[in-house]
């Protein structure tokens, strides 16, 4: 997966940025101009959050995620006493100092990353400061003026409050981090709002309680409560990586495999990945759903399964210049293998490619499923221009779609499609 | 369910004995000291309610959440908590068989009072006075100690019971579940550590908290658990689907994968290296795709032009793989499985202890399961046939030490051949006249026939007991 500094510096991305640089900014510039208060707890989450930057993970759909270090972050803001070896004390740091030292431990814990050529993704960064920012913001100032003394003293308020604090930004953040995607993706912010909360559920609320225990066990346990309440966090963290992995493999194999045709002289080279990446610029652009999006892909990925059956290739593998009762067959046969290996949806996108947007004189054919549609554009139009980056070839295809608007291709995903083709920066997938 | 073996019944009877005497002991030592009953009562709900959630969930790996409240028994109530709430979950245990419920839950008591125990013997104190002397390493040794013990018992109890009713090896046991489950243990025993210290403080509400982490890797690594096998169903449905361009090799890749994880299973191979032997036997003969079907299907003799175009497909297959992370040794497997130990083999001709190990395994599995099945040219032969064939061949052709192996193998788990495929009309013709418009899968094979039915059931079989032993520890219990 491939990132380029423009995707970094799209739409949304750009507001989340400069965001959390200027609460950065303002947070270090305060906290540097007068002594930093309760130093020694300072370090000890400085050092947790860095930690935890360093050990990120990037989790399926593309996102990068520190959950140590967004824990510690939140921790640190919404500590209370804290246990020194031979005391109880009350933390009295303010908003401004959680600011300074979640940024600059973040920034500590990047430059591994950055020395290895793997330079974190600034949106991320940006939204791990704003939020642990946000969290002291709701929590410090009733702490330390003294409001919360009632309800420290043991049961569930203060654990109540804490988690209710935890949630508020979590939803923020994953507001946040649907402003970013629907920039670098070219999606509208509702379907990408959906997916991030979506994703918010699994270890976002791991993320949140973690951090609530840490702020609330170090009243007894001290400094222990840091790296031993981050370790279970560490265990979860390790099986979404797992997940992530086998997720990609996956995603390779089907790659690999969607090669086959090529290697067999059914199709021409790269045909199932150029048809992949419009198919998936066209269904981000239009909204479609995380899950849907990964249909999309594999169905777009593995179109041309079945021409396998053939015993003759059919010339260039253009499957968009033989009789659409040979097409179907193909795609049927396709469709087949690929429901052996349980994916029905994607086998029934993948049969489906070969209908026509509606049927003359009849109304638009809403069983034909959205992939579908979507990737029988996709494949017209790479039948028509092939790889070509030359203009007039893609002009021609263009022209050629405009000419089944009336009933073989979605007028919609035409012209969706022709706004990716003459923006010729295909995505990567 | 198959009967339980003689020396089985008297270990299972021993097990629930003991389990038994230390319910008594715990009971009359409850009744006498009430102080801890609050804990029991709050323990054992959550307890009998993560197993129950956990027995309603179908998954491969389990992190439990029973241990970490277990040892929160013991460090906050001893012993005699952990026993009760170890027993509490027989209340919901709907297992069938009245042996298992016994054993499953008989362990539970133990593993409660031997981490107990050890505990106090350790000089332990329970966590209600942590928070008056603070939290400090010395806490630790005991700790570390009794889940060792709890690990202890775990261990052994389970290697009782697998070793006399289903006859799985200690050495299997030892390395598939006693090492893999050490780690989980010690996360798990600091979660319990985790519980007992916000107990000590007053928020029982927020000890709950600490098992969110846990459910979320759960359910992480459940998705982990489905996306591998929607990715080996998709390995298995595409390579099927290269198969069809020569009928008389269906399931054979399938086969030489199986073949190959029976013969790495004999060398005492590491699982992630059987997991990419596994891999790379399924794949190795998909660079055949690149292979004209005329010359695949061909029966009579190939002329050389058609024989170097065979002999480009282990090439063609790495080439095609390459994208995919595996290991390395993967790659070399497909790369090199017509390699012959005399060096007279293709792509490279790389003679002796040169060809890489994986290759050395599949050339092996791949002529036995060429040789039992049908040929167009021939018919099946049966396994002992097929067996002395690659005895005749260990030296020149084959790796001596990889036909042993294939016959200890052979010896411990019959090879089940089964009857020759039927051809079917797979290819499709452009313009065929037989096509009905009506009905867009004329023609098409639409079920799947009886023998890949079985191979599917074969390799299922083989899935499940290989994963029935890693992970039977992690489960915490004999199911």
């Amino acid at each position: 997966m491939r990132r380029t500094w423009a995707d970094e510096f799209s739409g949304g991305s750009v507001l989340v940025v400069a965001g959390g640089f200027l609460l950065a900014v303002a947070g270090v510039a305060a906290t540097a101009s007068q002594p930093v208060l309760d130093p020694q707890i300072a370090i000890a989450f400085g050092a947790l959050i860095a930690v935890g930057e360093l050990v990120r993970v990037n989790l399926p759909g593309d996102r990068s995620a520190a959950p140590i270090g967004a824990a510690g972050g939140l921790a640190y803001a919404l500590l209370g006493d804290f246990r020194m070896p031979d005391e109880t004390i009350p933390t009295t740091y303010g908003v401004l100092q959680v600011v300074a030292v979640s940024t600059i431990a973040i920034l500590v814990g990047a430059v591994p990353h950055m020395a290895v050529g793997q330079p974190p993704r600034l949106e991320s960064l940006a939204r791990r400061v704003l939020i642990a920012g946000f969290a002291a913001l709701l929590f410090r100032p009733l702490y330390t003026n003294g409001y919360l003394k009632d309800i420290s003293d043991g049961g569930w308020r203060l654990p109540a409050l804490m988690l209710a604090i935890v949630l508020f930004c979590g939803l923020v953040d994953a507001l946040l981090a649907a402003l970013a995607r629907s920039g670098r993706e070219r999606s509208p912010f509702m379907a990408a709002a959906r997916d991030e909360l979506g994703a918010l559920v699994g270890i976002g609320s791991a993320i949140g309680a973690t951090g609530v225990l840490i702020a609330l066990a170090a009243e007894v346990m001290g400094y222990w409560a840091l790296p031993l309440f981050a370790l279970p966090l560490l265990v979860a963290q390790f099986s979404f990586r797992r997940y992530a992995s086998i997720r990609a493999t996956y995603d390779q194999t089907i790659q690999a495999l969607s090669r086959v045709t090529e290697v067999g002289g059914y199709t021409e080279t790269g045909h199932s990945q150029r048809v992949a990446q419009l198919s998936v610029a066209v269904g981000r652009e239009m909204g479609l759903s995380e899950d849907a999006i990964k249909d999309l892909k594999y169905a777009a990925l593995m179109h041309d399964i079945g021409q396998l059956s053939l015993t003759d290739p059919i010339s260039g593998g253009a499957t968009t210049l033989i009789a659409r009762d040979d097409q179907r067959r193909i795609a049927a046969y396709g469709a087949e293998v690929i429901r052996q290996s349980g994916m029905d949806r994607v086998a029934h996108i993948v049969e489906q490619q070969t209908e026509p947007f509606r049927r003359p004189g009849q109304p638009f054919d809403a069983n034909i499923p959205i992939a579908s549609r979507i990737i029988r554009v996709a494949n017209a139009y790479d039948d028509f221009a092939g790889g070509s980056m030359e203009s007039v070839q893609r002009m021609y295809a263009l022209g050629r779609l405009r000419e089944g608007m009336a009933e073989e291709y979605d007028p919609l995903v035409v012209d969706i499609a022709s706004r990716v083709v003459e923006r010729t920066m295909l995505v990567d997938v | 369910m198959q009967q339980l073996r003689r020396a089985a019944k008297v270990y299972l009877a021993v097990v629930t004995a003991g389990a038994s005497a230390a319910l008594i002991a715990a009971v009359v030592a409850m009744v006498d000291d009430r102080q801890h009953l609050q804990v029991l009562l709050v323990l054992a709900p959550m307890f009998v309610l993560s197993l129950h959630l956990k027995s309603r969930m179908t998954q491969q790996v389990d992190l439990s959440a029973n241990v970490p409240i277990l040892i929160a028994a013991y460090l906050i109530g001893g012993w005699s908590v952990a026993c009760l709430v170890g027993v509490s979950a027989v209340v919901l245990d709907r297992r069938k068989s009245i042996s298992r419920v016994l054993f499953n839950n008989a362990q539970w008591v133990l593993m409660g009072l031997a981490g107990g125990l050890v505990y106090d013997a350790m000089g332990g104190e329970s966590m209600q006075t942590l928070p008056d002397k603070g939290f400090s390493p010395e806490l630790l040794p005991p700790i570390v100690v009794s889940i060792a013990a709890v690990i202890a018992v775990n261990a052994g109890l389970m290697s009782g019971i697998l070793a006399l009713q289903e006859q799985i090896r200690p050495s299997t046991i030892w390395r598939s579940m006693v090492l893999s489950s050490v780690g989980p243990y010690f996360a798990y025993g600091l979660l319990g550590l985790l519980m007992a210290v916000l107990w000590s403080i007053g928020e029982g509400f927020a000890a709950a908290l600490v098992l969110l982490p846990l459910l979320v890797a759960r359910r992480a690594w459940n998705q982990y658990a489905e996306q591998r096998e929607a990715y080996e169903s998709t390995i298995r449905a595409l390579v099927q689907a290269v198969e069809t361009k020569d009928h008389y090799t269906r399931g054979h890749s399938e086969r030489v994968s199986r073949a190959s994880v029976l013969i790495a299973r004999i060398l005492d191979m590491r699982d992630d290296r059987v997991e990419a032997l596994r891999y790379a036997g399924v794949l190795h003969d998909v660079g055949k795709l690149g292979v004209p079907t005329r010359v695949l299907q061909k029966t009579g003799p190939l002329s050389d032009m058609e024989f170097a175009a065979i002999k480009r497909h282990p090439r063609n297959g790495t080439e095609m793989v390459r994208g995919i992370a595996f290991l390395e040794e993967a790659y070399n497997g497909i790369m090199h499985h017509h390699e012959r130990l005399d060096g007279r083999g293709y792509p490279l001709g790389l003679s002796g202890n040169d060809i890489p190990e994986f290759a050395r395994i599949i050339a092996v599995a791949d002529a036995f399961d060429s040789m039992t099945s049908t040929r167009s040219y021939r018919g099946a032969r049966d396994v002992s046939e097929a067996l002395s064939e690659l005895e005749k061949c260990a030296g020149t052709q084959f790796d001596a030490t990889m036909v042993q192996a294939l016959f200890s193998a052979l010896e411990r788990d019959p090879w089940t051949t089964v009857a020759p495929a039927e051809r079917r009309q797979l290819d499709i013709e452009l313009g065929s006249p037989t096509f009905d418009h009506d009905d867009p899968t004329a023609n098409l094979p639409t079920e799947p026939d009886a023998q890949v039915a079985a191979e599917a059931a074969a390799s299922e079989a083989l899935n499940e007991r290989t994963l029935h032993r890693r992970d039977v520890l992690g489960r915490g219990g004999w199911s």
